[in-house]
């Protein structure tokens, strides 16, 4: 997988030099994407001393965009970047499988009764609400998923 | 993850320690299902709970219409911040019961 289209530097295995700066990790798309992206996460959480809160937030949206790509993009790998600045940790995912703009896909009706709900659905709605922004690029036919978790006190 | 499960005279007590997230939903599930026979509501105690995505919403909304075919109902204790957030985010604090 060519990694150079969002670092334009060379890259060391766990150091990014590009504009965003951070680490990133890659790995196939497979059953052992949701362990390895979850380990990733906590690592760089923790290194970067970000708040509980914020870690959490940061293994709900991964978990649910990694499991969408698992399940559903036939990629081969995947890529989790993750940097920060002073206000929010900016994950970015990449997958080589099949085009497709999860920040599309329809919100549930969350007014419904139990017994009325859809079983699906609520994963890309809690994304699009827990993160304070998302943007979707097809990156020379990658998929590519910016999020921006805010990591202020307040949130 | 890990499930302590107590039956009591009204209900049935499951205590849920870890994560509940795609790769720990299915276990979730599985200890709840011997339970969903019997006559009795359940409590979700989360205090050793740190998080739950939409694999684990997907259990608690099939228990809870599985439930609620017998009158019964699910009572959750003791949810952290970010779990009450996610309850409310998709609406299931209009049928979940909390302590």
């Amino acid at each position: 997988m060519d990694i150079s289209d969002i670092c334009s530097t060379s890259l060391s295995s766990d150091g990014c030099s590009c504009p965003l700066g951070g680490e990133y990790t890659v790995f196939p798309a497979a059953e052992e994407s949701l362990v390895l992206s979850h380990q990733f996460l906590d690592e760089c959480s923790k290194k970067h001393g970000i708040p509980k809160k914020t870690a959490r937030h940061i293994q709900i949206c991964s978990d649910e965009i990694v499991t969408n790509i698992v399940s559903y993009a036939h990629a081969e790998t995947i890529r989790i970047h993750y940097a920060i600045n002073d206000n929010a940790v900016i994950l970015t995912f990449e997958d080589n499988g099949i085009l497709f703009d999860p920040l599309q896909s329809k919100a549930p009706d969350i007014t419904l009764a139990a017994k009325e709900r859809q079983i699906g659905g609520l994963g890309l709605f809690m994304v699009k609400r827990i993160s304070s922004s998302a943007e979707y690029e097809e990156v020379n036919g990658r998929n590519r998923l910016r999020l921006s978790i805010d990591r202020s006190p307040a949130q | 993850m890990k499930v302590n499960i107590t039956e009591m005279d009204t209900c049935v007590l499951f205590s849920v320690e870890g994560y509940l997230d795609t790769t720990t939903a299915s276990p979730f599930e599985e200890a709840l299902m011997p339970y969903l026979a019997a006559e009795k509501s359940f409590v979700f105690d989360f205090s050793e709970l740190e998080f739950i995505t939409s694999a684990g919403l997907r259990v608690v909304l099939r228990t809870q219409q599985t439930l609620e075919e017998t009158g019964r109902t699910i009572t959750v204790r003791n949810s952290n911040e970010e779990v009450m957030e996610v309850f409310e985010v998709v609406g299931f604090d209009e049928f979940l019961i909390f302590e």
